[in-house]
């Protein structure tokens, strides 16, 4: 068991990729973690620096992350971990092949993060589930609102401290009293 | 019952009724997960659900006899199978297909219906994860045998009738307590056109679902408290 955890421990490369290098060149301020697994890099930033990090992602020629593959939420609620959230952003280039992850911590008390709907389009729905199942807020998206869930819904179920077994009915439930048997098992 | 006079054979008005009945189910299919693909193995050639005179689907609930509710019923969804079975004509059945419409299945959290039971009343579950369709044919066996003997409390059971006659009168007078009350927009998204009510908060209203798996009715609770007080 031992040797397992350190093979994966050792698939994980603490060296700057080229990817990574380039972010810290250009913003030296924002970046405050890396990491490579298998050459998938992984950049940490700051929370103010999203914006740009993601426009300059976008439009430089060395980086053309064309598109915005997925956006999700972390609660690590559970892992005594502060700040609370963590949102992870996966970006691949066609023109470069090569993808690229962005991680942000948030704050419980100040879930808060820019919207970078008006750099990708696609990114619209994502931002809405996951502010529907986390709570987080985009600031500056169009429409930031209910997207799996009903909207007399309270809380966000994905939060680690939403109760595991709480329901929210639309409609009143009646209880059961008996299950029918028929034919000839009656 | 019935009785041989050399020819003619003389029956009851009902059976004749019943036997009518239970080979022209027409069926409407209110298919939202997996099971739906055993569904339709039973609907076709292979299978071929017609020898039992289930033979068309009808996509309009006003012209379907039997509501098979196959796959997982979200909280999202209820409202719209509630309306599904409202607008179905009297005489209908319900079936339960599968293990998620019967009570939930594997899904106990924020979102799924643990069971249709506890929202319209159900003729006859199937069970299964998804049922095979030899199960499923068995289970309209089933039913069509139901319809038949579907007499005045037979065998002690509440017959179905009664049930969805009950079913009218639990909505007539939920119906005339809303039309006391005030009904408003939705005030947490303007762009939704559904109607909420008022008080309706469900920070005090929500179940609590017991963390062992399965559903027990209150008379098994009662039992249940009974062994543990001794």
């Amino acid at each position: 068991m031992d040797e397992e955890i350190s093979t994966k421990e050792s698939e994980v490369s603490r060296e700057a990729g080229e990817l990574t290098v380039l972010l810290q060149q250009e913003f030296p301020d924002a970046v405050t973690g890396f990491h490579a697994h298998r050459g998938d890099e992984t950049v940490v930033i700051e929370r103010d620096a999203l914006e740009p990090v993601c426009r300059f992602l976008r439009d430089d020629s060395r980086c053309s992350f064309e598109i915005m593959m997925d956006l999700t939420a972390v609660d690590l609620l559970e892992m005594n971990e502060t700040p609370r959230f963590e949102m992870v952003y996966h970006f691949k280039s066609l023109t470069h092949a090569h993808r690229l992850r962005i991680k942000v911590r948030l704050a419980e008390d100040d879930c808060n993060i820019t919207s970078i709907h008006h750099l990708w389009k696609a990114v619209d729905w994502y931002e809405r589930e996951c502010f529907d199942m986390f709570g987080i807020h985009f600031e500056g998206h169009p429409d930031l609102r209910r997207i799996l869930m009903y909207d007399e819904f309270e809380g966000h179920p994905l939060r680690k401290d939403y109760p595991i077994d709480k329901q929210q009915p639309l409609l009143e439930l009646k209880e059961v009293e008996e299950r029918h048997i028929y034919g000839r098992h009656a | 019952m019935d009785t041989d006079y050399g020819g003619f054979k003389t029956t009851t008005f009902d059976s004749v009724v019943n036997w009518s009945r239970k080979f022209s189910l027409f069926q409407y299919p209110f298919v939202t997960a997996c099971c739906g693909m055993e569904y339709m193995a039973a609907a076709c050639s292979h299978y071929d659900i017609s020898r039992f005179g289930a033979e068309i689907p009808r996509f309009s609930p006003r012209q379907a006899d039997v509501l098979w509710v196959v796959g997982t019923i979200t909280h999202k969804m209820s409202p719209i199978l509630k309306t599904i079975y409202d607008q179905m004509a009297d005489p209908k059945w319900v079936i339960a297909f599968g293990a998620c419409a019967s009570s939930g299945g594997f899904y106990q959290n924020y979102s799924v219906l643990q069971g249709i039971d506890r929202l319209i009343p159900v003729d006859l579950y199937i069970a299964g994860c998804p049922p095979r369709p030899e199960a499923v044919l068995d289970g309209l066996m089933e039913l069509q045998n139901s319809i038949q003997n579907d007499g005045p409390k037979a065998n002690g059971i509440t017959p179905t009738a009664i049930r969805h006659e009950n079913q009218k009168v639990d909505q007539l007078n939920q119906y005339f307590e809303i039309s006391k009350k005030e009904v408003f927009e939705n005030q947490q998204n303007p762009k939704s056109n559904r109607v909420s009510k008022p008080g309706f908060t469900y920070s005090e209203d929500f179940i609590n679902v017991s963390p062992h798996i399965g559903y027990d009715s209150p008379k098994m609770q009662k039992d249940k408290a009974a062994l543990k007080e001794d």
